[in-house]
């Protein structure tokens, strides 16, 4: 069975894909510096410290939340219900702030974090335990989650004098001082760099990987299939609710028709841009954290470029689209490199 | 007593049994038990059964609903969806999804309105147009899934937001005829209110609705077309090797979905006599409920449009009683989510008693 | 085999699934250091024994036996595949179990990576240095840093057997391991086991193959009907005298034709069809009234020829005629219309629509000329498939029934019957008999001849060498993807065919 054709083959099949990998980030990097350049032809003033900002402040929401919508789909899975849990968990923390403005806002995101993980938890239960596909379990959530968000709140938004000033400096100032990287964007970095050791060095993050490519194997090889999912997407939930309190520092409101709404259509296609595989088994947090860097430059140079709002939600459709596709023809390529078909 | 022969609503016919197999059904009071049995496990008994209660629950609620000419009016509010789940059974039990069906209804109705009033095409044309495009908006997702072996959740989602993107790109927030136009620029008289109309005495989109239903029913319970989706869903490589279009038959029934989108686009048009970018938004979710509510298995392979009517009516009686019973729109929400969970549960168990 | 002790016993096991008996007080025992045969034919229960003993099922009743520390033995209770890994049983299935995206080394220690100190993080470094370490002692030359996406089906299954090893499996359970082995795969494998054999590890191998039962296994059990008939050594015991406990009854009739016609007029013509990759100019044809067994190793290309023929997959260059037209084939569809049929190999994933009724399975190809511009005729549909019920003797409930409750050689004469209905000219039929009873095997056979006699041309593709040379008036042979012998009936020989397929004298065959 280790004919010389057959190590050739090995090898040069080897190599293709980890090429094909790193080429994906590059592509991504590539995709953004061209984005850069032409919006800073079209706009002159784009490359301004404000404008950079702007992207830095955009992204690390983004960031968050893909980084659990990564593990979900990593696992073959998808959560449509994110940005209903940042809304829910937005809108209960706003309140208490609002009506306890003493309430520590560290307190207040820790909140926030557990709401979101018992979100996330139903979720899993659901789609682990009593096996609703993933698709209908959070399609339903987003709708019951959302319909919560109106209910508790009474259709009141949370205004920015409501939001304890503490919580909006997360957005507005950094460690020691350097203003040009808010606390937000170091949370973001901290959450991502933590998902990037849990699924690299954790036997739980491993068992991520290894149910999404073949969950027969996992369940004959002993992996633990039904906890591991639904700690994912307990895990999605939690990380949504920090998106929440995010959102409020950020935007200083949160807004029960409008806070969150489409949001994981912004997540998926960070994920799926970032070379995560539809069909699961794979993919990296750098190539995510990518992902949602370009589409915070795609989102800022559009309203710097004086293009309206209105066509954002085209480009994620299109972006996804094109992400999917590209994927689809590599997947082909590949399978043809090896078995000739 | 599992058999998938469903062509037939009895569910078994008699074949010549061989000697070792000589069974005693022969008694009328056992085949009678096995029929009632096979009757209730039925899908369709679900929601009939939820349609029941709500209508009662409803009735209790408030007077009005007992009122025959308040109800049918009201289903115009609706109906759309009822039109679209039409659609989205063919896709689902076929084992895949849509979720754009309520974007391609936006960009549909927004087009027309363009189509109408910017590039001034006679609405009769504009009509044509528009579901022939709906048709085409269909055909592209079907493209996507049967040609780039993609898998229809991704595609649909990407042009859930690209289809309704599009429609606000074209639009803006505004609408059309355009909030700032003068009064008397409007869709002619006769394209309007089509809700309003009614046909031996039921609203005519709801005319429209059981027409559709009936035809499409028999389509997809007594033609060949009808078998293969249902061969599809169970075993797609199967379905190829014995030489069923596969990939043919994908395509057609997204573009029958994008065709019914197209046409519920106009009739919601017709309804509110205003094209918008937001027109259904979020109302795939009501689609996907009704046709899962109604007995479809999500993985597909099962199921009837008979269920899926009955799920509308249900979800319609649920809403209006809601509405009634003056819970917001929003809380519907929530009351709609747990109902799609929880029609998932049920089936499932359900499921398990049948085997 | 001088231990004394055996390593595992099964005690009494009985087991069913809804109301059929599988196994009926089964008492199976296996020895460190040796290799254990289990056959029986198809739905004698080896297979269920084998996953019971795995975890992967739990018997009604009876009882299974460990020794542990090589002491003696004690009852145990496996509920799932991996309390069996636990006790060091394991399972190499057909299909490897394998998760593509990821290395070898982390197939092998999936689910129990070394882990480091203090840390707790996932020890790559030493889990590369381990399975290094275990791919030498298997003697297989695999990279532990490669994915095993694109690695052939017998090096993923050298993965699965590391990652046994990597658990210190005493007992190795061996399910079909060669169904997909070319020969020199099949020696390594055998080398192998011998290998772990020595070492003490008891191993049993589950097959159908029953020469390489004998080639590999020092003692072999039989099953039938679920109830073990007796356990032999294979120095003692013949070929013959396993089928006869296997069967129950001697063996006469197996592998008859039946009547032969004259050939007719040629049906099928193919000229250089090539297929960069799978095969190269492949030409040949098949003439009304006679079959033409195509013989070749597992991965010669032959399934590929057949599924270009039927148009499921494409061809780069060449020529098809059927009935003297020409085809241009993309689509089974248009195999059909022309009068083309392909049995696949596969019979439960691209033969029949398990879920669906006999009736719907029967008449899907020509579904359109059953019914009426379109419209579904249910007593059309229900009096052909009863026709072809009866004719093939076809035993069953009745046709409502699911398919998938049909026994393997009733299933086959669904899926002939379907094909039968569109009354085709050629037919291809990709390994027709496999995993049958013998019983059923012989039907079919008879009825291949038949329909041969009735002036139809059949293409056979058949792994087993007694099958082809029995039924067959022509021979083909491929080797990696080219046409390397053309035999007639007369002066074929199994030595000239497998010399042809290998590239190989074998010995002594």
């Amino acid at each position: 069975m280790t004919t010389i054709e057959s190590i050739q083959t090995k090898q040069s099949s080897r190599t293709l894909a980890n090429q094909l990998a790193r080429f994906r980030e590059l592509g991504i990097i590539l995709f953004l510096v061209l984005i850069v350049i032409g919006a800073t032809i079209a706009q002159p003033r784009f490359l301004s410290s404000f404008n950079l900002r702007s992207i830095l402040l955009w992204v690390p929401l983004l960031t968050v939340v893909a980084m659990g919508e990564m593990m979900v789909i990593i696992t073959r899975g998808i959560d449509v219900s994110v940005g209903s849990i940042l809304a829910l968990a937005g809108i209960i923390v706003g309140m208490i702030f609002r009506d306890f403005p003493e309430f520590n806002i560290y307190l207040g995101t820790l909140l926030a974090i557990l709401i979101g993980l018992g979100l996330g938890a139903i979720n899993g239960a659901l789609i682990a335990w009593v096996k609703i596909p993933p698709v209908i379990t959070t399609l339903g959530t987003l709708s019951a989650y959302r319909g919560l968000t109106f209910i508790v709140s009474q259709g009141r938004q949370i205004d920015p004098n409501h939001v304890p000033r503490s919580l909006i400096h997360w957005s507005q100032v950094g460690p020691l001082g350097i203003n040009l990287v808010p606390w937000v964007v170091v949370i973001a970095v901290v959450v991502a760099i933590l998902t990037f050791f849990f699924l690299r060095s954790s036997k739980a993050g491993r068992n991520v990987y290894a149910i999404g490519g073949n969950q027969d194997a996992a369940t004959l090889r002993g992996i633990p299939v039904a906890w591991t999912t639904f700690l994912v997407y307990a895990i999605t939930g939690a990380l949504a609710g920090l998106a929440g309190v995010l959102y409020a520092s950020r935007f200083g409101f949160v807004n029960p028709g409008e806070t969150g709404v489409g949001f994981e259509l912004t997540a998926i296609a960070a994920v799926v841009i970032g070379g995560t595989n539809v069909f699961g088994g794979s993919g990296s947090v750098l190539g995510v954290v990518l992902g949602c860097l370009l589409l915070g430059t795609i989102n800022v140079a559009l309203s710097v470029l004086g293009i309206a709002a209105t066509w954002q939600l085209a480009v994620y459709g299109f972006v996804i689209l094109l992400a999917v596709v590209v994927d689809a023809i590599i997947q082909r390529e590949l399978r043809r490199a090896s078995t000739g078909e | 007593m599992n058999s998938k022969d469903t062509s037939n609503l009895a569910t078994q016919t008699a074949a010549p049994l061989t000697s070792e197999q000589r069974t005693s059904t022969s008694q009328p009071y056992s085949r009678a038990k096995e029929l009632l049995r096979s009757l209730l496990l039925r899908p369709e008994i679900v929601p009939l059964v939820l349609l029941v209660l709500a209508f009662i629950g409803g009735s209790l609620l408030s007077p009005y609903f007992l009122d025959l000419r308040f109800l049918l009016n009201n289903t115009s509010t609706y109906i759309e969806i009822g039109i679209m789940s039409l659609g989205m059974v063919f896709i689902i039990i076929s084992g895949g999804i849509d979720l754009s069906v309520a974007s391609t209804l936006a960009l549909v109705a927004c087009i027309a309105g363009i189509t109408y009033f910017d590039l001034g095409v006679p609405m009769g044309i504009t009509l044509v147009l528009a579901l022939i495009l709906g048709g085409l908006l269909g055909y592209v997702n079907g493209l996507l899934v049967t040609r780039l072996k993609l898998p229809s959740l991704a595609v649909t989602l990407a042009t859930l937001a690209l289809y309704r993107g599009l429609a606000n790109i074209l639009v803006g927030d505004d609408s059309r005829p355009k909030l700032a136009w003068s009064r008397d620029i409007v869709f002619p008289d006769w394209f309007v209110g089509v809700n309003q109309i009614t046909l031996i005495g039921i609203p005519v989109p709801l005319f429209i609705f059981l027409l559709l239903a009936v035809l499409l029913g028999l389509l997809l319970h007594k033609t060949v077309f009808g078998r293969w989706v249902y061969t599809i869903g169970n075993n797609k490589e199967a379905a190829r090797y014995s030489g069923v279009p596969v990939e043919w038959v994908e395509r057609a029934i997204f573009t029958l979905a994008g065709f019914l989108s197209g046409l519920a686009g106009m009739i919601m048009v017709s309804r509110l006599s205003v094209a918008r970018y937001d027109h259904a938004r979020g109302w795939e979710l009501d689609v996907i409920t009704a046709v899962v509510l109604g007995g479809v298995d999500i993985r597909g392979g099962r199921g009837s449009m008979l269920g899926a009517v009955i799920a509308f009516f249900l979800i319609f009686v649920l809403r209006t009683g809601m509405g009634v019973a003056n819970v917001k729109a929003e809380s519907q929400l929530f009351v709609i989510g747990v109902l799609l969970i929880l029609s998932v549960i049920v089936s499932n168990v359900m499921n398990r008693f049948r085997r | 085999m001088t231990d004394p002790s055996p390593v595992l016993k099964t005690n009494g096991i009985y087991m069913a699934f809804g109301g059929v008996d599988v196994l009926r007080d089964v008492t199976f025992e296996i020895y460190p250091g040796e290799v254990h045969g289990l056959v029986g034919e198809n739905g004698a229960g080896k297979s269920t024994l084998a996953k019971i003993i795995a975890g992967v099922h739990q018997p009604r009743s009876g009882t299974v036996q460990i020794s542990i520390n090589g002491g003696g033995l004690s009852s145990v209770e496996i509920p799932n595949p991996h309390a069996a890994t636990q006790l060091g049983i394991a399972l190499i299935h057909q299909e490897p179990l394998t998760f593509p995206e990821l290395d070898v080394a982390e197939n092998i220690f999936i689910g129990r990576q070394p882990m480091t100190r203090g840390f707790h993080r996932v020890d790559w470094s030493q889990m590369y240095r381990r399975s290094n370490e275990i791919l030498k002692s298997l003697g297989v030359e695999l990279d532990p840093h490669r994915k095993v996406r694109g690695l052939s089906i017998a090096d993923q299954q050298m993965v699965e057997m590391a990652g046994a090893l990597s658990q210190e499996a005493r007992l190795l359970l061996m399910d079909e391991p060669t169904a997909a082995l070319t020969p020199n795969e099949v020696k390594e494998l055998f080398t192998i086991m011998r290998r772990l054999r020595d070492q003490g590890t008891a191993i049993v191998f589950v097959s159908h193959r029953l020469d390489e039962v004998f080639e590999i296994c020092d003692r072999i059990t039989v099953l039938r009907d679920g109830e073990l008939i007796g356990v032999r050594k294979s120095t003692e015991t013949t070929v013959d005298g396993i089928i006869r406990m296997m069967v129950g009854r001697p063996l006469s009739a197996l592998y008859e034709r039946g009547a032969t016609a004259s050939q007719g007029r040629t049906l099928l013509e193919v000229d250089r069809l090539s297929r960069n990759r799978k095969f190269y100019d492949i030409s040949f044809d098949v003439r009304a009234g006679e079959i033409v067994g195509l013989a070749g190793l597992v991965g010669s290309g032959r399934t590929e020829v057949a599924r270009a023929l039927f148009g499921t997959l494409d061809i780069d260059q060449g020529s098809v005629r059927i009935d003297g037209k020409e085809v241009r084939i993309h689509h089974p569809r248009q195999a059909l219309s022309a009068g083309m049929i392909y049995l696949p190999e596969d019979r439960q994933h691209h033969g029949l629509v398990m879920p669906m009724s006999v009736t719907e399975n029967t008449t899907l190809p020509i579904l359109s000329q059953v019914a009426n511009w379109g419209w579904l005729r249910n007593q059309n549909e229900h009096k052909i498939t009863r026709d072809y019920v009866e004719k093939l003797r076809i035993v069953l409930r009745n046709i409502g029934q699911p398919v998938r409750e049909l026994s393997g050689g009733n299933q086959q004469k669904v899926v002939i019957s379907k094909w039968l209905l569109s009354q085709p000219k050629v037919m291809i039929l990709d390994e027709p008999t496999r995993g049958i009873d013998i019983g059923a095997k012989s039907e079919v056979h008879h009825l291949m001849g038949e329909l041969a006699a009735q002036g139809m041309g059949i293409l056979m593709i058949s792994s087993e060498l007694p099958e082809i040379l029995a039924m067959s008036d022509r021979i083909l042979v491929m080797k990696q993807g080219r046409i390397t012998g053309r035999f007639t009936k007369a002066d074929a020989t199994a030595e000239k065919i497998m010399a042809a397929a290998t590239g190989q004298v074998m010995e002594g065959a």
